[in-house]
């Protein structure tokens, strides 16, 4: 089946639609109940998709498709969940809640899940469905008006046959299930052509979304998101592969077709009362409805699928509201014509996003004055003149930043350092020398340095600040020029390592509150310009954090310490130690930086090389799945022998000395231990497996043991890495400088760890100094990682979204409730995954929480919590925190981890003896106390 | 879509009276299937030299023709440049008379033009016409002739499907969204109404009413090319009637089409529905069901 793949469009915070609109329909055909979704009736199904947000306007950051199939036994109804927590990469698989096997309890609602609510308009009662992704259910009736949710009867019993499958591939994290519920149960079946009415959403836990295809105003048991569902013999098999960027200008919904029922296309687009409709045939295949948004600001948008021969409908999508921001070049045209994309206007017009190609014939006296969002076009400096015609390629909208902070503005502190990063993509048709990022800087905010990674630009010239007004506000414009021969690459295609990196400084007297920046890029040789696009730029306080002595705050910050022009490291330094961090990866140090560094360690031939020891004992390489020697990798028996162990000590200090002598050495193991980095398919490797073993024969290949000796192979990987690790440990504190530690990163304790990363914690206790895991918190894996790392400190992590440079949507941020949380989970220390999408709110928050964790470290080191000593009233036992320091006193810390402000009223045990101390404010409190905190913020208090 | 450059070194150039004929050879292999055009002068002269036509028209009218291959349920695009003095429109008369492009006056540079026109029958001709009473001179270059791939249609029985008016607005049409209802006058484009690809006969009864009169030239056109036959509303004393526009061609039209009326200036009508049907004898019953 074609997975579906939706980057998430910011949709307009309008209301939405009281009444749902839409319509599926179902075809006939019988899918086989497995949770794959790869039988024939789904392909040649309509995959009902987007998913929005409920009681919101946006797209959910989960995707989702529904389907719909039927035969004369059953319904069928299908649901393929996108997870990004199920793909490896991003270390989450824990996060998935799965824990549900009950029948008929709402505690189905803490799992990931997915409900749906049938109406046979001949059933006195609707039918309910929610099925979480473990494959147990609930099924309940619930009246046809009134309140549904408190009127479940559930004495109805579905008879419904579910079942789910879950996908953990790189790439391709998902989930899917598929539910068959006999007519007989549902009051009958119904006739051909018959129209039901039906509701479905989503349920996911991580990012505490909850979507629908069809729009939920206020919940999923409201009768306002019920759309039609209707029942007929065949109907066209259509997924959307990508929904239209509904920026001004074209736009297109991107489809494919499959089955034997050529389609029609069609979407209205609504600006005010001005409708206008766009259609497309598609008879199979690939394809693509184009339309224009010819307007800006707030419009609708729907869309639907009919027979392109008889124009009957089956499918048309909820009334979506969305806005599209456009931008309108307007002002004085004199002495000639002035042409925008070949057309000509007056006193100019609508520019669309990406190129426009502006002409002007002068016929005498030129005068030229265009404004486009208080920007003045230029002219005639940058455009191209041939006889009395002056061109110039305008575009709009077209430049990218990384992360996307055009959701919520970017957020800086006073006296704090910003990185933003932009994509250098040349211009599409052009070829150039010169293309040149701007960057418009408001007063109190300079650009300290810009540049490439690695050598990809070995040439950046930075020309500025030159003073200059837009509007009313003042701005100082930087001009960067990449100087190199720059081929057009759209900007989800430019790798993560060609971006530009710009430092920029914040005054620590810049007022606080909102003002805005603004970038665009030119070229000159090319007579190429952009509208500057604004950014809103949020100034807050400084941070005010405090490094902890002996508890590590770490920072993974990307490429920054591969940017070529590193003046500006003393400055990032000196801030990040402000918000407390202990240590980066940045190498900030040997450009006058302060923080420590920790250095990853791997056998890649760049980093701990084992390319000479494979030559020296020919035959050792390990064997890939083809049979083929790795050119890096040794085989792991090999790793496993006396002669590596040496030749591992004896280049070790090498290796150290290269990396500066780094106090941190950390492996970052997250590979699985079938087609891992440490996987070797040698006969030697399977000999040494059926020895340890006792097997009658040694099996041949990969898929032999994995189809019959996955746990035992698991187990017997497992081992290998930590034979390694004991290795590494031992040799770093045999042979390198006292005090330089080791950890090893990978998830959590639980079979999902062992297998997919290869790691079994509780065969590294003692054998390193941290152990590091993440990321978010799943209590029932946090307590199986603790329990398997009795004597080993604890490094817990956050992991800020975006993770890749193609992922438009809006960013995530710790609050200080948020990282405390970290703290208080984690003996060690905490970290923070990455930089790169980072701004002022994380900084803040980190220097709130460190400053609070280096006053009082005893507690945050010492690995005690008394949970039960406390008792807030309405509060999850993950919303406070008991923390021991061994010697008596205990430190109370109660977290907001909600969006609004919250009161608490709490009883603490407290010892007798002993005074409670509101730590912020010093005043002593009752055994009962409470008090109120804002969004994100936390409360600590201290016996004394 | 297939194109045929008119434009190429074997030009064949042939007097013929005062007129001449510009003939031109298309590429071999495309020439299978769509044989070249054949531009004679009409009511002036014709040259061709150097991949350019020069055409002296004695009087309003005048310019070059040609007769377009006989190509049946097709649809065809011409686009040339043009540039000269005068007033000028191309123009394609056929199936159901002559669909006529916009009048643009002529300079002395070269300017786009195009049109493009579907024929059931295969018979239609192009005309590049002077609108200048006097005579004039202008000149034509980069000729292109594109012939669209036949339209994959299916047969498939459409019993009545309900286009409301409002849903279907013309580009120019009224929207009353009270009365539920577009409003127009002669040559407004009242409904636009979908051609699904269907090979039957589309029929599609419209629900009309008027004022001032009796509208007896209501049909279906494309940008100016009648799809269907006239047909008369009979008298409905200020009250919707259903009319009978069909049977469409879907092979030869484009995917929406207008609902238009010619006539008297002051005739006034209002719409407030439609129904496709690839049934010729709907009944006022039958078509009030429809959904």
């Amino acid at each position: 089946m074609k997975k579906t793949l939706f980057t998430a469009v910011a949709i307009a915070s309008t209301a939405m639609a009281m009444a749902d609109s839409s319509l599926i329909s179902a075809g006939m055909g019988t899918p086989v109940i497995d949770g794959k979704l790869n039988d024939t009736v789904w392909q040649n199904s309509i995959g009902a998709a987007p998913f929005t947000l409920a009681k919101s306007n946006s797209f959910a950051k989960q995707q989702s498709v529904l389907r719909y199939a039927w035969d004369d036994e059953n319904l069928y109804i299908s649901f393929f969940c996108k997870a990004e927590i199920l793909d490896p990469v991003n270390n989450k698989l824990h996060a998935l809640a799965a824990n549900y096997k009950g029948h008929d309890k709402d505690a189905i609602y803490r799992d990931d899940m997915v409900e749906i609510l049938l109406e046979n308009p001949a059933a006195p009662r609707i039918f309910d469905i929610a099925v979480s992704v473990t494959g147990a259910f609930n099924d309940c009736t619930v009246p046809k008006n009134g309140d549904m949710w408190h009127h479940r009867d559930f004495k109805w019993e579905s008879g419904a046959k579910v079942a789910t499958y879950v996908n953990k591939e790189v790439g391709n994290g998902f989930w899917s299930l598929e539910i068959a519920v006999p007519w007989k149960n549902l009051g009958g079946k119904p006739q051909n052509n018959d129209q039901w009415l039906t509701a479905a959403a989503r349920f996911e836990k991580e990012s505490r979304e909850v979507s629908g295809f069809h729009l939920i105003p206020t919940g999923i048991h409201d009768k306002q998101c019920f759309g039609k569902l209707k029942f007929t013999s065949k109907v066209p098999g259509v997924t959307v592969t990508a929904m239209p960027e509904f920026a001004p200008g074209g736009n297109g919904l991107k489809v494919q077709i499959s089955g034997n029922v050529p389609v029609e296309l069609t979407c209205k687009t609504t600006f005010g009362n001005d409708m206008e409709r766009s259609r497309q045939r598609i008879r199979k295949g690939a394809g693509e409805l184009k339309f224009n948004l010819n307007g800006s600001g707030n419009f609708k948008f729907s869309w639907s699928i009919a027979g392109s021969s008889n124009l009957k409908e089956y499918f048309r999508s909820p009334e979506y509201s969305l806005s599209a921001r456009s931008s309108k070049l307007a002002g004085t045209v004199k002495g000639g014509k002035l042409f925008i994309n070949n057309r000509a206007v007056k006193n100019g017009g609508m520019l669309q996003s990406g190129l426009n190609k502006l002409a002007f014939k002068a016929e005498g006296a030129a005068e030229l004055k265009l404004v486009c969002d208080n920007w003045q076009l230029p002219f005639p400096a940058g455009w191209k003149k041939s006889g009395n015609e002056y061109t110039l390629n305008l575009f709009s909208e077209f430049s990218t930043i990384w992360p996307n902070w055009h959701f919520d503005g970017v957020y800086v502190n006073q006296g704090g350092i910003q990185q933003l990063i932009f994509a250098p993509t040349g211009f599409p048709g052009m070829r150039l020398g010169d293309y040149t990022l701007n960057l418009d800087l408001p007063e109190g905010m300079k650009l300290l340095s810009a540049s490439g990674y690695y050598e990809i630009y070995p040439s950046v010239t930075v020309k500025g600040p030159m003073a200059m007004t837009c509007g009313k506000s003042k701005f100082n414009r930087y001009s960067i020029t990449i100087n190199k021969n720059l081929k057009y690459t759209k900007s989800d295609k430019v790798p993560s390592h060609e971006w530009l990196g710009c430092i920029i400084a914040i005054d620590k007297n810049m007022p606080k509150g909102e003002t805005q920046l603004a970038y665009h890029a030119s070229s000159a040789a090319q007579a190429v310009a952009e509208v500057p696009r604004t950014l809103k730029v949020n100034v807050i306080d400084a941070v005010n954090g405090r490094q902890p002595k002996n508890y590590r705050v770490e920072l993974w910050a990307g490429w920054l310490g591969r940017m070529l022009d590193k003046k500006a490291f003393p400055a990032i330094s000196d801030y990040f130690i402000a918000a407390g961090i202990t240590e980066d990866n940045a190498e900030m140090d040997a450009a006058g930086g302060k923080t420590k560094n920790f250095q990853l360690i791997n056998f890649k031939n760049w980093n701990f090389n084992c390319v000479p020891y494979m030559k020296a004992n020919p035959g050792t390489a390990q064997i890939n799945a083809a049979g083929k020697p790795h050119a890096e990798y040794l085989c792991t028996t090999e790793m496993m022998t006396e002669k590596f162990a040496e030749y591992f000590r004896t280049n070790l200090k090498a290796w150290h000395k290269h990396y500066n002598e780094v106090q941190h050495i950390d492996w970052d193991f997250e590979s699985g231990v079938f087609n891992g980095s440490l996987t070797c398919h040698c006969q030697r490797c399977f000999k040494a497996f059926a020895d340890e073993f006792k097997l009658a024969a040694v099996p041949q290949n990969m898929k032999e043991v994995s189809a019959r000796y996955a746990s035992q192979w698991t187990a017997f990987m497992n081992r290998r890495f930590a034979k390694l690790v004991e290795l590494m440990y031992k040799s770093i504190h045999s042979e390198l400088k006292a005090g330089t530690v080791f950890s090893v990163y990978t998830g959590y304790q639980s079979e999902n760890t062992k297998r997919h990363y290869g790691v079994d914690w509780s065969m590294l206790d003692g054998k390193v100094d941290y152990a590091m895991v993440g990321y978010g918190r799943n209590l029932k894996a946090l307590i199986a990682t603790q329990k398997a790392l009795p004597n080993t400190r604890m490094i817990i992590g956050e992991l800020y979204y975006p993770y890749r440079t193609t992922e438009r949507f809006k960013t995530t941020y710790s609050t200080p409730s948020n990282l405390m949380r970290r703290a208080c989970d984690a003996d060690g220390g905490i970290l923070l995954y990455a930089y790169q999408t980072l701004d002022g709110r994380t900084f803040h928050a980190l220097g709130e929480v460190t400053r609070t964790v280096a006053e009082n470290e005893e507690f945050f080191t010492s690995d005690q919590r008394h949970t039960d000593m406390l008792k807030v009233r309405a509060y999850s036992e993950a919303e406070y925190e008991v923390l021991g320091n061994g010697k008596g006193d205990y430190l109370v810390v109660i977290l907001n981890i909600t969006n609004g402000s919250r009161k608490y009223d709490a009883e603490f045990a407290l010892p007798a003896g002993k005074k409670l101390i509101e730590l912020k404010s010093g005043k002593t409190v009752d055994a009962k106390f409470s008090g109120t905190l804002k969004a994100g913020e936390f409360a600590i208090y201290r016996t004394k | 879509m297939k194109k045929l450059s008119l434009l190429l070194a074997g030009a064949v150039i042939c007097a013929a009276g005062t007129a001449i004929c510009a003939e031109v050879q298309a590429p071999a292999k495309a020439a299978a299937k769509t044989p070249a055009l054949r531009w004679q002068a009409n009511r002036g002269t014709l040259k061709f030299a150097d991949g350019v036509y020069s055409i002296n028209s004695q009087r309003y009218q005048g310019g070059m023709r040609a007769v377009v291959p006989k190509l049946p349920n097709r649809r065809f695009t011409l686009k040339a440049e043009i540039r000269g003095e005068g007033k000028f429109m191309l123009a394609v008369s056929g199936d159901f008379g002559w669909r006529y492009g916009n009048t643009i006056t002529l300079t002395g540079e070269w300017r786009p033009v195009e049109i493009s026109y579907g024929t059931a029958t295969g018979e239609a001709a192009i005309s590049f016409l002077s609108m200048t009473n006097a005579a004039t001179a202008f000149e034509v270059r980069n000729v292109e002739f594109t012939v669209a791939e036949p339209a994959v249609l299916d047969a498939d029985d459409i019993e009545g499907k309900l286009l409301p008016a409002l849903e279907y607005a013309g580009s120019n049409a009224r929207k009353y969204k009270a009365q539920n209802c577009v409003w127009g006058k002669r040559w407004y484009h009242l409904m636009s109404v979908p051609v699904p690809a269907n090979s039957k006969g589309l029929y599609y009864y419209v629900h009309i009413k008027s004022a001032n009169g009796i509208i007896k030239d209501l049909y279906l056109q494309d940008r100016g090319q009648r799809l269907t036959k006239s047909v008369a509303c009979s008298e409905s004393d200020g009250k919707y009637a259903w009319v009978k526009l069909g049977p469409v061609n879907a092979a030869i039209a484009p995917q929406n089409i207008s609902v238009t009326f010619n006539g008297d200036p002051k005739l006034e009508a209002w719409v407030d529905k439609a129904v496709l049907s690839t049934n010729p004898a709907l009944t006022a019953e039958q078509l009030e069901k429809a959904e």
